[in-house]
Order: C-alpha cells, then sequence, then structure tokens
C-alpha cells in the first residue's frame, strides 16, 4: 500500500516537473521569438535607415557626395509588396524630414538640421543610396 | 504551508493564480529589456549633438572675425546651414557660442533653439547618461580673428532631444 503510495507521489512529482519543464520551454520560445520580431521588423530598419541618412545629411559640407547600401531596405520592401513614389523606399527630402519607406502601412521620419539640399538618387541595381550636396 | 503546496497536484502548483502572474511578471520583464535595448540602440541624439557641435566649430572658426559677428546681419542659422525652424519652433535642437577674450569675459553670446543650457552642463557632468534630458556635446578651442590677429577662445555647446516619428 505504501509502496503504492510512493509511486504515485514519485509520478506526480515527475508529471510536475515535465509540467515545468515544458512551461519554461514555450515561455523562452516565445520570448525568443519576439525579441527576434522585434529587431526584425520593418519598422527597426526603416528607423535605422532614416537615422543614418539623416545623420550623413547633417555631416556633409556643399559640394560632397556620400553612398550607402541600403539592400536590406529593398529586400523589406519586395517581401511587402511596396512599391513607393518612383519606387522609391527613401522618400524625397519634405520640410527637413527624411522618410524611409517599406511597407504601405508602415514608414519613418528623422530631421535634419541641414538646410543644404541634397539630392537623393537610389540605384536599384547597385541597391545603393546616393546623396549629393 | 511546504507539505500544503507539495500536496498539491503538480498543475495546480504550477498553473495556480501566483504562479501565473509569476510567470506574467517574467514575460513583462523580459519584453521591457528587449525594448528598452531596441530604443538605447535608436538613440542617435548624442550623435547628432556631436555633429551639430562639429558643424559649428568648423563654420564659426572658419575665417574668424568678431567684427563681422557683431555685425547685425549676422545669422549663424545661413552662415552654418542650420534649419532655424527646428530650433526655434520645433525646438528640438540648442546651440549656445560663446566669446571670450583672454581674460575670460564673454565679448559676445549666440544661442538657438530652447535654452538648455542647465540640462546641457548637468548632461555632460553626468556622461550622457541622463536619457531624459537632452544629448549635449561642448567644446572650448581658441581661434584668431582674421582681421585683428586677437585670439579668442570660443566655447560651443551643443544639444538634440529629436526622438523621431514613426
Amino acid at each position: 500500500m505504501i509502496s503504492l503510495k510512493n509511486k504515485k507521489a514519485k509520478e506526480s512529482e515527475m508529471f510536475e516537473t515535465i509540467l515545468f519543464i515544458i512551461i519554461t520551454a514555450v515561455l523562452f520560445a516565445m520570448c525568443f521569438y519576439y525579441i527576434s520580431w522585434v529587431g526584425n521588423t520593418n519598422s527597426v530598419f526603416e528607423e535605422q535607415y532614416a537615422k543614418k541618412i539623416a545623420l550623413t545629411i547633417d555631416k556633409m559640407n556643399p559640394g560632397s557626395q556620400e553612398t550607402m547600401y541600403i539592400s536590406k531596405l529593398f529586400e523589406l520592401a519586395e517581401k511587402n509588396n511596396y512599391i513607393g513614389p518612383q519606387d522609391n523606399v527613401v522618400l524625397p527630402i519634405q520640410n527637413g524630414k527624411v522618410t524611409v519607406r517599406t511597407s504601405k502601412k508602415t514608414g519613418y521620419s528623422f530631421y535634419t538640421f541641414s538646410t543644404i539640399k541634397p539630392e537623393i538618387t537610389i540605384d536599384k541595381v547597385s541597391k545603393t543610396l546616393t546623396i549629393k550636396t | 504551508m511546504k507539505n500544503l503546496i507539495k500536496n498539491k497536484r503538480a498543475d495546480a502548483r504550477w498553473l495556480s493564480p501566483w504562479m501565473i502572474i509569476n510567470w506574467v511578471l517574467i514575460i513583462g520583464v523580459l519584453i521591457l529589456i528587449s525594448y528598452m535595448f531596441f530604443s538605447r540602440q535608436g538613440d542617435v541624439r548624442a550623435k547628432e549633438s556631436q555633429v551639430l557641435n562639429t558643424k559649428l566649430v568648423d563654420c564659426i572658426s572658419r575665417g574668424f572675425s568678431l567684427e563681422d559677428i557683431k555685425k547685425t546681419d549676422f545669422n549663424v542659422y545661413n552662415k552654418c546651414y542650420l534649419n532655424e525652424d527646428l530650433f526655434d519652433k520645433q525646438q528640438i535642437y540648442y546651440f549656445d557660442i560663446s566669446i571670450e577674450d583672454n581674460s575670460a569675459k564673454q565679448v559676445l553670446g549666440l544661442t538657438g533653439g530652447v535654452n538648455w543650457k542647465t540640462e546641457c552642463a548637468y548632461q555632460i557632468q553626468k556622461g550622457g547618461t541622463e536619457t531624459k534630458l537632452p544629448q549635449c556635446q561642448s567644446t572650448n578651442i581658441f581661434v584668431k580673428d582674421v582681421k585683428t590677429g586677437i585670439t579668442y577662445k570660443l566655447v560651443i555647446t551643443t544639444g538634440s532631444n529629436q526622438n523621431g516619428m514613426a
């Protein structure tokens, strides 16, 4: 009788441990998925590139040129079937704002304090952005 | 109490309301940490402030003439290609230019944007760790007046508090 009770208790303990491991594994998997999702969403890259482009323009003096690779933006735009104005992922600067968009619903704008009006050209073949001031 | 918990069924122990609150709290903390990590990565205010500072130092010190700066038609925004609206209307940037003579007496001061003098002094003292305050940069350089040959000290402080728009 005692051994039956002990067996039951051991089974219950095992079940308890397995349940605990499963819950923990599911929770950690959910957290990892969430963190990788946050790090790979359109908004993260739009923000990164908008800030990068704005800072580059801020640094530039009249008569200079800078080129940067924006292949990730094209990759995201293709994934989202996004075709923006003139097929641009980086919109022309308006009211001092650099806007990066990789889908119809998302987009990120960042101010550039420089009044130098840059000429922005996008090469879809080499997936580069050229800024001329 | 220990026995009471031990005698409970396993699912009842791990899925009790207290344990659920515990799990929710753990998930919340992890989400918060990841959110803080990504938002911290995206904070470029210190870089912006640095770029603005370099730009002003370069622009003011090149061909420096106190007489020209003192003229009423001198406009720092036009000379340094700065968007005045972002300083005075949007109030996301700030600069303070102080020109001092060899006795450390200010001979001229130029400011733009909301006065963040106190905030910037505190932020610089704290090494830029105060996330709620604007990020600032300060530079001291000596420049020679191209017309008079007198040396002046330029103290340029800049700040940025731009967070961007999604």
